[in-house]
C-alpha cells in the first residue's frame, strides 16, 4: 500500500514537471511520515547523512576535471591525434572521429557535451572528405556515449555506492567491453568505408604523429591518473579523482593555456552547479531507496521471481528491456539508485556477478543517450547540425545497433566484463 | 511598496552571492584539500586525519548551497513531456501546483532540520575527526534549504504574474550548446528545448 502510494506520487510530480530530486523527496519525505513513525526531523537529517559517504566525494572532483578540461583547445588536440592514429585508414576520419569522442566523453564526464565538442569540428570535416552524411552525424552521435564505460565515470561511482561494490573494480572491469564496443563501431565504419570504395591514405609522417600525441597526451594522462593509480593500488577512486582534478587545472591553466585565472570563479561556479544537480538527485534517491528496503520490497521482488523460476538469462533480457525504458525518461543516476536496490538482491540470488551486473546497467544508461525517444545526444546532433531528428535516428542506427550488440555480448558472456578485474584482484 | 522591493532585490542578492560563493569555494577548497592530503600521505608520509572529513563537509555545503543557485536558475533536471503537450494555460496552472508542491517540501525539511540543529545542540555531539560540534556541517540544511524554498518562491510569483521569463525553463541541452559557446542563436536553443522537453 505505501509502496504503491510512493510510486505514483513519485509519477505524477515527475509528470507535472517537478525536478527528479524533488519528486523522489517530497514523495519519500511524504509517506515516510504519513506510514512509518519515522519522525520528520529523522527524515531531515537523513538528507545529509546518506550523501556522507567519502567515495560519493569523487563525483564532484570528477566533474570539476571535466569542466576544466571541456573548455577550449582540448577537444582539437584529441581530433587532432585521433586523426593521427586512424586517419589513413579506409573510412579513417569517420573512425578518428568515433577514437576521438570516446576520449573526450570519458576525460569531459559528459556524452551530450562531446556532441557539441567533437561534432562541431568533425562534422563538417567528414562531410567535406566525401563521406556520406549518415558517416558525419551516426558515428559522433553515437560514440560519445561509450566515454561512461571508460573511467573515470561518475555513472560506475553511483553504481559503485548504491550496490556497496569496489569502484576501482568497476572501473577496470568497464575498460574491455568500452574497448571492444569502440572498436565494434569502428569495424562498421570500416567496412562501409571500405564498400564505399574509400581506400587506404598514406599515414602522416612518425614524427608529426608522435608530437600530436604529445600535445593531446597532456588531457589523455587524466584517464591514465585514474587507471594507473588504480590498478597500481596507489590511489583510492577519490583520491584519485582529486589528483585528476588538479591535473585538469594544470593542464588547462598552463599547458593548453584555455583559462585565465579571471575565468576560474565561473569554471567553478559552473562545476559547482553540475555537480549540485547530480548530488541533490542522488540525496533524494537515498531517501527514496532507503525506504524500499525499509518495506522490504527487494526481497518481495527477489522472492517472487525466484518462485516463478526466472532464470538468470531471462531476468537479465528483463533487466536489459525495463533499464532500456527507464533510460528513456530519467537521470541516470536516479535510475540506479532506485533500481539497482530492486534488482541487485535478485541479480545476486541467481549467481551473477554485482561488477558483472554494474557493467551492463551502465551499458543500458549509455543507449538512453541515444536512442529515441529522448536521446540527448539525438537532440544536441540535431540541433547543432539543423539535421531533423528523425534524420539524426536513421543516420545513427547502424552504431546504436553495434552497441546494443555489443550489449547483448556483454550481458550473455560475463568473462567480457569480468576477465581484467578478477585477473588483476585474485593475485 | 519601493522599500519592500529594495529590501527584496538587496535581499536577492545576498541570498546570491551567498549561494554562489560557497557553492564555488565548497567544490574548489574539497579538491585541494583532498588533494594536498593524498600528496602529504606519500610525500611527507602524514596526512591530516581531519582532512577528509573536513572534504565532505566542503563537498555537501557546495552540493546543498549549489542546489539553491540551480532552483535560481531551473537548472535542476526535470521532465517536461506533459508540459509541452497540453495548453499554455493549464501548463501555467501545473507548473504552479509543481512549485508549490517543491515550495513545501524544502521549507519543511528547512524547518525539521532546524529542529534537528537544535537537538543537535542540546546533546553537544561533535565530529569524529575534526572535533567540531556537528551542528556547524549541519548548518546547511536548515540554511541551504531555506534559500532554495526562496528560490522556488520567486519562481512562483513570477510564474502567478505570468512573467514569459520565468515560465521558459532551462533544458540541459540549451546549457551546455550555449556553454560550449556554440552558435546559440535562440532559435536553435530553443527548439532543442522543445524537442527535448526539458529532458535528460
Amino acid at each position: 500500500m505505501s509502496v504503491a502510494v510512493l510510486f505514483s506520487l513519485f509519477a505524477i510530480l515527475l509528470l507535472i514537471g517537478t525536478p527528479i530530486a524533488v519528486s523522489l523527496g517530497a514523495s519519500t519525505f511524504l509517506t515516510l511520515v504519513v506510514f512509518t513513525d519515522i519522525s520528520p526531523i529523522e527524515v531531515s537529517s537523513m538528507i545529509f547523512e546518506k550523501i556522507e559517504g567519502y567515495s560519493l566525494m569523487a563525483i564532484p572532483m570528477f566533474i570539476l576535471a571535466g569542466s576544466l578540461l571541456s573548455k577550449g583547445s582540448s577537444a582539437y588536440r584529441i581530433i587532432e591525434f585521433a586523426k593521427s592514429v586512424t586517419g589513413h585508414m579506409p573510412g579513417g576520419l569517420p573512425i578518428s572521429g568515433i577514437f576521438a569522442s570516446i576520449i573526450f566523453a570519458a576525460v569531459s564526464g559528459s556524452s551530450p557535451a562531446t556532441v557539441v565538442a567533437i561534432g562541431s569540428i568533425m562534422f563538417a570535416a567528414i562531410e567535406e572528405a566525401g563521406y556520406p552524411r549518415r558517416y558525419a552525424i551516426g558515428t559522433v552521435a553515437t560514440a560519445g556515449s561509450l566515454g561512461i564505460l571508460i573511467p573515470p565515470s561518475i555513472v560506475m561511482i553511483v553504481y559503485g555506492v548504491t550496490a556497496e561494490q569496489s569502484i576501482g573494480k568497476l572501473f577496470i572491469a568497464g575498460i574491455v567491453p568500452g574497448i571492444m564496443i569502440g572498436t565494434m563501431m569502428m569495424l562498421v565504419t570500416y567496412i562501409g568505408a571500405r564498400r564505399l570504395g574509400f581506400v587506404r591514405s598514406e599515414p602522416e609522417p612518425f614524427g608529426v604523429r608522435l608530437a600530436k600525441m604529445r600535445e593531446a597526451s597532456w588531457a589523455l594522462m587524466t584517464i591514465a591518473i585514474v587507471i594507473g593509480g588504480i590498478y597500481g593500488g596507489v590511489f583510492t577512486p577519490t583520491e584519485a579523482a582529486a589528483v585528476a582534478a588538479v591535473w585538469a587545472f594544470f593542464v588547462s591553466m598552463f599547458i593548453y593555456r584555455d583559462i585565465r585565472w579571471r575565468d576560474l570563479p565561473k569554471v567553478f561556479l559552473e562545476a559547482a552547479k553540475t555537480s549540485a544537480m547530480i548530488m541533490f538527485i542522488i540525496a533524494n534517491a537515498m531517501l527514496f531507496a532507503h525506504f524500499l528496503t525499509l518495506e522490504n520490497v527487494p526481497q518481495a521482488i527477489t522472492g517472487f521471481l525466484i518462485e516463478s523460476h526466472v532464470g538468470p538469462m531471462m531476468f537479465l533480457l528483463f533487466v536489459n528491456i525495463l533499464l532500456f525504458f527507464a533510460g528513456d525518461f530519467m537521470e541516470p543516476s536516479a535510475i540506479i539508485m532506485i533500481m539497482v536496490p530492486l534488482l541487485l538482491p535478485v541479480a545476486t540470488a541467481l549467481g551473477i556477478d554485482p561488477i558483472h551486473f554494474g557493467i551492463i546497467v551502465t551499458i543500458n544508461m549509455e543507449l538512453g543517450m541515444i536512442t529515441p525517444p529522448i536521446g540527448l545526444n539525438l537532440f544536441v546532433t540535431s540541433g547543432i547540425t539543423g539535421e531533423s531528428l528523425k534524420n539524426v535516428i536513421v543516420y545513427s542506427l547502424p552504431w546504436s545497433m553495434t552497441i546494443l550488440l555489443g550489449l547483448l555480448l556483454v550481458t550473455y558472456i560475463p568473462e567480457i566484463a569480468l576477465w581484467l578485474p578478477n585477473m588483476m584482484y585474485n593475485h | 511598496m519601493r522599500a519592500i522591493r529594495s529590501i527584496l532585490s538587496i535581499l536577492d542578492r545576498v541570498v546570491g552571492f551567498v549561494e554562489s560563493s560557497i557553492a564555488s569555494i565548497g567544490i574548489a577548497g574539497g579538491v585541494a584539500l583532498a588533494f594536498y592530503n593524498v600528496v602529504a600521505r606519500y610525500l611527507f608520509d602524514s596526512s591530516l586525519t581531519w582532512a577528509g572529513e573536513l572534504t565532505v563537509y566542503l563537498f555537501l555545503w557546495s552540493t546543498f548551497f549549489g542546489a539553491s543557485y540551480c532552483f535560481r536558475q531551473d537548472a535542476h533536471i526535470a521532465v517536461g513531456v506533459l508540459l509541452e503537450k497540453v495548453s499554455p494555460r493549464i501548463a501555467r496552472y501545473l507548473m504552479l501546483f509543481s512549485y508549490l508542491v517543491t515550495f513545501v517540501f524544502l521549507a519543511s525539511v528547512s524547518w525539521y532540520g532546524y529542529e534537528y540543529l537544535l537537538l543537535d545542540i542540546e546533546l553537544d555531539e561533535r565530529s569524529i575527526d575534526l572535533d567540531i560540534p556537528m551542528w556547524i556541517p549541519y548548518l546547511a540544511i536548515p540554511v541551504a534549504f531555506a534559500f532554495s524554498a526562496y528560490r522556488v518562491a520567486q519562481k512562483f510569483f513570477a510564474t502567478l504574474r505570468g512573467d514569459p521569463e520565468a515560465i521558459l525553463r532551462k533544458s540541459e541541452a540549451e546549457m551546455i550548446i550555449s556553454e560550449m559557446g556554440e552558435d546559440a542563436t535562440e532559435s536553435l536553443v530553443k527548439d532543442v528545448e522543445k524537442r527535448t522537453g526539458g529532458m535528460l
